[in-house]
């Protein structure tokens, strides 16, 4: 493994952990439950992007 | 639902991609949460192992492969439970937000709303009920003659029943009809019973009879004493013969066919335990009654003759209720919404009484084409004078209703050694600037105003605030796509926002941008 695909990979480990411990903490609001995995994964990822780009345009 | 159960294939359309790869920033776990980092890491130093082991270049949805298979080891189960925990702790956090704001500040904001909105709308119009335009809310009703002639076996019987009795032809004239009542045709004679067989047959025909009391003692008192008779005589037709009252006439023959008549048909099968000859007083009378019941019913017909010859419409009323004539309202064509206007236009709005033949069906119609486009070039004007109107009402009921509230605070709620009254009069600040906003902004919404001064004063710059912000956006970015929201739009709603929470969250607490 290249330097530049350990990089990516640890990039985009860190999505997906940060993805499930998301998905993870929202499945104890009841109301989420009937909301398909599919389109949490969508809403996660697109509030995740959001906010690391907040993050990364204050800095 | 825990980490390790999370099906990672759902993220493949989304992350899994390289363009994904290529332009998401880096983000990395904050080394000083040192557990979460540590995972990560580990599990990372596992993923690169396994990619050096299978040779293969690192792809996006490789990683979510070697990703998934790490999940399912049973080896692995201690790191995953480190974010297992972490979720939970971020879950119950999440679930506390949730239900302060539904178990908590809703209700406290239902209750401040219904008790404003009341407020706003007595001071309005004192309890009336006002439309857009700030009028009172006008019902329109038919004048109902059949009830009367109906009992009566129609209008040709009672007029009929009215030639036989006075002598009079049947010509509707109202004079006659005075004169009959001033020539003493209804006086009753005495009828000579002491108290106690009085009572007793009142109380027989009250039970054989099934009539209340009330009803029977008001009939009873009709049949035995002249003044009463001759008074309720005056009052059913000889005034509205003589002053042309004829709503008066209506009102209290529809109460006589209601109560007064059906105990009168009940008198006549009964038989008074007493002597031949008071019972032969006590029919005499009884008819007396019975004539004056007709006279009543002749002077309707005579009323509605006079109606129905003037062509009139509208009857009687103001501006709560319109009577009709429902003749000629049959005939006539004409909506309820252009006799409203009208009849507020000529005659509510400068207190003129409704002529004493009615308002004829000609007035109305000559005048609808002008009052609409009238009404129609006002109403914006009159809508904007009273939403400001309202506003101003609303503004003021607010800061009354919001002052009292906080001066009744729960005392363990409040800072030490201060009582309600106090806190509510430091906040008067604040009160005054939310009260000011609601009537200064004329799309401002009263029970989102409320949320915010409740979570303004007791949960300022906590995730509770940031919540319903996020509702609001949320809501406001569903609205702009749909007119309304459904049970499940307000289900990813509530997931958008739940997720939001989540994520500011870990990308600022726990996570570095690079």
């Amino acid at each position: 493994m290249t330097n530049d695909e350990r990089k990516l990979s640890k990039k985009m480990l860190t999505y997906l952990v940060c993805m499930d411990i998301v998905k993870s903490a929202i499945s104890s609001v009841g109301s989420t439950n009937s909301v398909s995995a599919m389109e949490s994964a969508n809403i996660i990822s697109e509030k995740m992007v959001n906010a690391v780009n907040k993050k990364g345009a204050r800095k | 639902m825990t980490v390790n159960d999370q099906e990672s294939s759902v993220y493949i359309p989304i992350i899994g991609t390289e363009d994904f790869a290529k332009n998401a920033p880096e983000l990395a776990i904050n080394p000083a949460v040192t557990d979460l980092s540590n995972t990560v890491d580990l599990l990372h130093q596992r993923l690169v192992m396994m990619q050096d082991n299978a040779k293969t270049p690192v792809t996006a949805q490789s990683v979510i492969a070697e990703y998934s298979k790490m999940k399912r080891d049973p080896s692995n189960e201690f790191l995953f439970n480190r974010l297992n925990d972490t979720a939970a702790s971020l879950g119950a956090n999440i679930c506390n937000v949730f239900n302060t704001i539904q178990y908590k500040i809703k209700p406290t904001v239902d209750t401040l709303q219904a008790k404003i909105e009341k407020m706003t709308a007595e001071s309005m119009n004192e309890g009336e009920v006002v439309d857009d335009e700030g009028n009172t809310t006008t019902e329109v009703e038919s004048s109902d003659f059949d009830k009367i002639e109906g009992p009566m076996n129609g209008e040709d019987s009672i007029n009929e029943n009215f030639k036989a009795m006075s002598g009079f032809k049947a010509d509707f004239n109202f004079r006659n009809i005075y004169l009959l009542y001033k020539t003493r045709r209804f006086a009753v004679d005495n009828i000579d019973m002491d108290d106690d067989t009085e009572k007793e047959n009142l109380d027989r025909f009250e039970a054989e009879e099934n009539v209340t009391d009330g009803d029977a003692k008001l009939v009873w008192n009709l049949i035995t004493n002249n003044r009463a008779l001759s008074a309720y005589a005056y009052d059913l037709f000889a005034d509205s013969a003589l002053t042309g009252n004829y709503v008066k006439c209506m009102t209290n023959m529809s109460e006589a066919i209601d109560r007064v008549y059906p105990v009168l048909l009940k008198f006549q099968r009964f038989t008074l335990n007493t002597s031949d000859a008071v019972n032969e007083v006590f029919r005499k009378n009884l008819q007396k009654v019975f004539d004056v019941i007709t006279t009543g019913a002749y002077t309707l017909m005579a009323i509605k003759n006079t109606y129905n010859k003037n062509n009139a419409l509208v009857i009687a009323g103001d501006s709560k209720k319109i009577l009709l004539n429902a003749d000629v309202a049959k005939e006539a064509h004409i909506s309820n919404d252009a006799i409203i206007r009208h009849m507020r236009v000529k005659y509510f709005k400068d207190d003129k009484p409704i002529p004493r033949n009615g308002v004829k069906a000609k007035e109305v119609k000559d005048n609808e084409e002008k009052e609409e486009q009238e009404f129609e070039k006002d109403k914006a004007t009159k809508q904007i004078r009273t939403a400001s109107k309202r506003r101003n009402a609303m503004s003021k009921a607010m800061s009354a209703v919001l002052y009292d509230y906080l001066a009744n605070t729960d005392p363990r709620k409040l800072p030490k050694g201060v009582d309600g009254k106090q806190f509510a009069k430091e906040n008067a600040g604040v009160i005054k600037a939310f009260a000011n906003k609601l009537e200064a902004t004329s799309d401002r919404n009263l029970q989102n105003s409320l949320y915010e001064f409740v979570i303004n004063i007791w949960h300022r710059n906590t995730p509770v605030a940031t919540a319903h912000k996020l509702f609001g956006e949320e809501v406001v970015k569903q609205l702009s796509l749909k007119p309304s929201l459904e049970s499940m739009d307000v289900k990813m709603i509530d997931t958008s926002v739940a997720v939001a929470i989540a994520t500011d969250y870990l990308v600022n607490r726990l996570c570095v941008v690079k």
